[in-house]
């Protein structure tokens, strides 16, 4: 069999060169069932699969799995430190940024690719940064509250 | 003692007795959502999360005419594809009709579609499926599948529908039921007044857009089903398979993982006959997921309606009757049309004060997606209605439409027209409030020299709590306390991610006092907790929640009990303190709740502690909220641009007051996608919905949203748990109106018609001129 090797949060995995021409969210979950990556619409629309690659957010539901090769990617089972929660995921938690959590994943990882950049966002900043995430529970308030409680946080 | 006797005394004894309001522990106090650390990590489980060995994919055959019978389905090219399993079409497979939307057995909702119809009445309506080793496969096949139809003439039009000889899409017409509710004599009442208004407003079907899709895993070892899935009607579906599959509903198992939010659209079961029928077909876990363009065509969408507002005033501006006709489309299939029909029946007699008041609506077949139960259930169509045309009848009378609305709008205990009193019906503590928030007394403030054109409008709603008394509403809460004092609370009360069960754990905790997220929690599953109705009718908190509260207190009184008995005390003498037992002046006597459990397991040889409540609702009651909407139109181009919101809403109390302003800027978020973008557009010519995908279906982001100032009522409902009622669906009732009033207030227009898009505000604009 033919294999490539793809890089998720910091671990090499060799995988079936056939699933190349997979989606990189299809490979995440129902190959490396990494399954906290979401699919909510499939068409690059919603955000639910956003992973980072390379330190960019992208949607994995139309990133073709060739084009992960060689690149770092992070998905949300890898923005916590060992067993310490990103304090992105903390504020999500304390501001009550979670109800059905379905956008959670990618909401943070957009989060994260926002604070890696802009370490200290206005309030408008964070609502641009996270305008490809829908969320059909919060309002987005919550989120936006949270993203800006991080920033302070890891600004400390 | 037995439990009932239990129940009884504490009734008397120990539910009048404890903490007031100042002393609250855990109410009223915020907490994140129980399951927000798995959240956040992507450890939650969804229901496509789950992989069995062996699992199969199963993808459904979807008609692609509006309205036809299928006379073949030629699936020998799809067959010879690497990696089918099974295919299963409507000349196959188990044909009992259902309604997607029952409640309990013996729910009187007319059952007319099957697991797949020949009979097709819409695009998008199932007619088979098929079982592959990959979603892959399965789409490829059903690529190669020829079905043939024999094509009938359709309608997508409730008002066509109606029309002598127009297509019949259900043997017996297209007039699927009526519902009329009455009060006093509104024809008379009109008729003599002295002044008569009459508008009609059109509301459109939206789709849930519950981020996770429908998704159902099915398991089947020759004898048990078992289906993991996404409902918010757990017990129902149960039902449902166990008829339509011919099953002992005891062999019928389904367990609820997390929920990536439901809304409504997962009242109904969609992806579940589909699932259990392929998996007792192969014999092997067959997992059926909706993609999401196959949610917004064939899952279900909030009822496109006409909504028509009549109404009667005095020479005092004051309402003498009200009437609402209300054309509601149905769609392909019953479902909860005549349900939904009802909620408005219901709501329509409180919101306004006159005692002259008629409800009918009729539900109408059109060959369209299906209109089902949404948020709010009817109450966003009549309200949306009605607050529109209150807005035109105060322009008539040159008034103030808060002056108009709070002359003819409910006090508190206020009769309701059909007997009884509305209850502590808060509406007009909402609407001072709000003005205060957004400064209506100054809403002529704007600069509006210019082309862009900013107003602020408001809309006042109502909701209800629970089901009571149109039919049995209970749930089942069990509290077992351990070895080690701490507690297991067992509920099938159906958490779908808008945080009712972390609300049942601080209600628990409240009373045994102790940390509500100490408790373990078991949920949802039907073989392992009992009977709940569902999440849906906003009656978690106040059916739920109150059953919570009284599990917790006959837990307490049986352990103050055991702890009399072991200390030689009378019970009277001593109450729980955290963990401990304590005189009733706080002294502590040592004794701890794990002392409890080992003394009535080791001593008094009675095993474990645990007791179960199983509490119908006896009482309804209205939750009340008034939105606030501030608004720029660019009269150019149409654009609209929503920039401050006030939203103040009777909530009797908060229990957890972060998840109630979540509620609340969700359904804002919701409502502004009703007010401005949201709406299902069908192929006037082939029936096919033309926007079934999320780019052509416009969701409000989070740059598009404005800032939301959020105030709660909160003066208290009996019997709601410490006084609270319900949120989860008024929080997107009022906002709909709120936002068109706005834009009718910058431009001087009537707009009737939702969503308020750019064409439409153009045209409206146009013919001003
Ligand atoms: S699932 Fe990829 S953008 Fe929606
Ligand atoms: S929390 Fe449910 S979609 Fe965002």
């Amino acid at each position: 069999m033919e294999t490539i090797n793809i890089n998720v949060n910091e671990r090499e995995y060799e995988i079936d060169a056939a699933y190349e021409k997979e989606t990189l969210l299809f490979v995440l979950r129902e190959v490396l069932n990494l399954t906290g990556t979401k699919k909510g619409c499939g068409t690059n629309d919603c955000g639910a699969c956003k992973v980072l690659v390379d330190g960019k957010p992208v949607n994995s539901c139309v990133l073709m799995t060739k084009k992960a090769v060689g690149k770092k990617v992070i998905t949300i089972e890898g923005i916590a430190n060992d067993k310490e929660l990103h304090p992105i995921q903390e504020s999500f938690i304390e501001k009550g940024a979670v109800q059905c959590g379905f956008c959670s994943p990618g909401m943070i990882i957009s989060a994260k690719a926002l604070l890696d950049n802009n370490s200290k966002p206005t309030r408008e900043e964070v609502r641009e940064a996270l305008k490809g995430n829908i969320c059909r529970c919060t309002g987005y308030v919550k989120i936006v509250d949270a993203v800006l409680d991080a920033s302070k946080k890891m600004n400390a | 003692m037995s439990e009932t006797k239990v129940a009884e005394r504490l009734d008397i004894s120990v539910a009048t007795e404890g903490t007031t309001e100042e002393e609250y522990k855990y109410i009223g106090k915020d907490f994140p959502i129980r399951d927000a650390y798995a959240k956040v990590q992507g450890k939650a489980i969804y229901t496509s999360d789950i992989k069995m060995n062996n699992m199969l994919y199963g993808k459904i055959i979807f008609s692609t005419i509006a309205h036809g019978i299928v006379k073949s389905i030629d699936t020998s090219e799809a067959e010879k594809l690497d990696g089918v399993v099974a295919i299963s079409t409507c000349f196959d497979a188990p044909d009992k009709e259902f309604n997607s939307g029952l409640r309990f057995v013996n729910h009187k909702m007319k059952p007319d579609e099957r697991i797949f119809n020949q009979h097709v009445r819409y695009v998008g309506d199932r007619i088979g499926a098929v079982v592959a080793s990959s979603e892959k496969i399965a789409e490829k096949a059903i690529k190669l599948i020829k079905v043939e139809y024999d094509e009938l003439p359709h309608v997508f039009e409730v008002k066509e529908a109606l029309e002598e000889g127009a297509p019949e899409i259900h043997e017996g017409g297209n007039l699927l039921g009526e519902v009329i509710s009455k009060a006093g004599d509104s024809e008379a009442a009109i008729a003599g007044a002295a002044h008569v208004f009459e508008g009609e407003y059109r509301v459109p079907a939206v789709h849930h857009y519950a981020m996770e899709p429908h998704s159902t895993l099915a398991d089947w070892d020759g004898d048990k089903l078992t289906l993991w899935t996404s409902t918010q009607n757990l017990f129902a579906f149960r039902i449902i398979l166990s008829d339509i599959l011919n099953l002992p509903i005891n062999k019928v198992r389904i367990i609820k993982p997390t929920v990536g939010g439901g809304f409504g659209g997962k009242v109904e079961a969609v992806t579940e006959p589909v699932a259990a029928h392929l998996a007792m077909l192969v014999g092997r876990p067959v997992r059926v997921e909706l993609s999401r363009k196959e949610c917004f065509i064939s899952s279900r969408t909030r009822h496109e309606a006409i909504v028509n507002v009549r109404t009667g005033f005095d020479e005092n501006k004051k309402m003498v009757g009200l009437e609402y006709h209300v054309l509601g489309k149905a769609g392909a299939y019953a479902s909860a049309t005549l349900n939904v029909l009802g909620g408005m029946s219901a709501k329509a007699m409180i919101l306004y004060k006159t005692p002259n008041i008629t409800f009918h609506g009729k539900g109408v077949y059109t060959n369209t997606p299906i209109g089902g139960a949404m948020r709010g259930y009817g109450s966003p169509q009549i309200m949306t209605g009605v607050e529109l045309h209150m807005d035109e009848v105060a322009k008539e009378f040159g008034m103030d439409p808060m002056e108009l609305k709070m002359l003819n709008l409910p006090d508190p205990f206020d009769a309701h027209p059909k007997g009884g009193t509305l209850g502590n019906a808060r509406i007009k503590d909402c609407l001072e409030r709000g003005a205060e928030l957004i400064d209506w007394e100054n809403k002529d403030r704007f600069d509006n020299s210019g082309t862009v054109k900013r107003a602020l409008g408001f809309a006042a709603a109502v909701h209800g709590n629970g089901v009571y008394p149109k039919h049995i509403d209970y749930t089942v809460i069990k509290l077992t306390l351990h070895e080690d004092g701490s507690f297991t609370l067992n509920t099938g009360n159906q958490e779908i991610g808008e945080g009712n069960t972390t609300m049942l754990m601080q209600v628990a905790g409240e009373v045994l006092g102790v940390e509500p997220m100490s408790f373990n929690l078991v949920e949802s599953d039907t073989e392992l907790t009992s009977f709940d109705l569902g999440t849906f009718s906003s009656r978690c908190t106040w059916v739920s929640g109150r059953s919570a509260k009284l599990a917790a207190e006959m837990m307490r009184v049986q352990m103050l009990e055991k702890a009399a008995q072991k200390l030689e005390k009378d019970p009277s003498e001593l109450k729980l303190l955290a963990g401990e037992i304590a005189l009733t002046d706080g002294t502590k006597t040592g004794l701890t709740y794990k002392d409890i459990a080992i003394y009535v397991q080791q001593e008094l040889l009675e095993g474990e502690l645990f007791v179960t409540k199983t509490y119908y609702s006896e009482a309804n009651a209205g939750s009340y909220g008034a939105h606030f909407a501030d608004v720029s139109v660019d009269t150019e181009t149409g654009e609209v641009a929503v920039h401050n919101f006030a939203a103040v809403h009777d909530v009797g109390k908060a229990i957890n007051p972060l998840a109630t302003e979540g509620q609340i800027e969700g359904g804002v978020q919701m409502g502004l996608g009703y007010a401005l973008t949201e709406d299902i557009l069908i192929d006037p010519e082939t029936g096919m919905v033309t926007n079934a995908v999320t780019k052509k279906y416009p969701i409000f982001r989070s740059n598009q949203m404005p800032d939301i100032m959020i105030d709660f009522v909160e003066e208290g409902e009996e019997p709601g748990p410490y006084g609270a009622k319900s949120i989860g669906e008024i929080a997107t009732v009022p906002t709909g109106a709120a936002v068109v009033s706005a834009i009718n207030n910058a431009l001087g227009t009537d707009l009737r018609r939702l969503p308020v898009t750019k064409e439409r505000i153009l045209a409206a604009l146009a013919a001003k001129q």
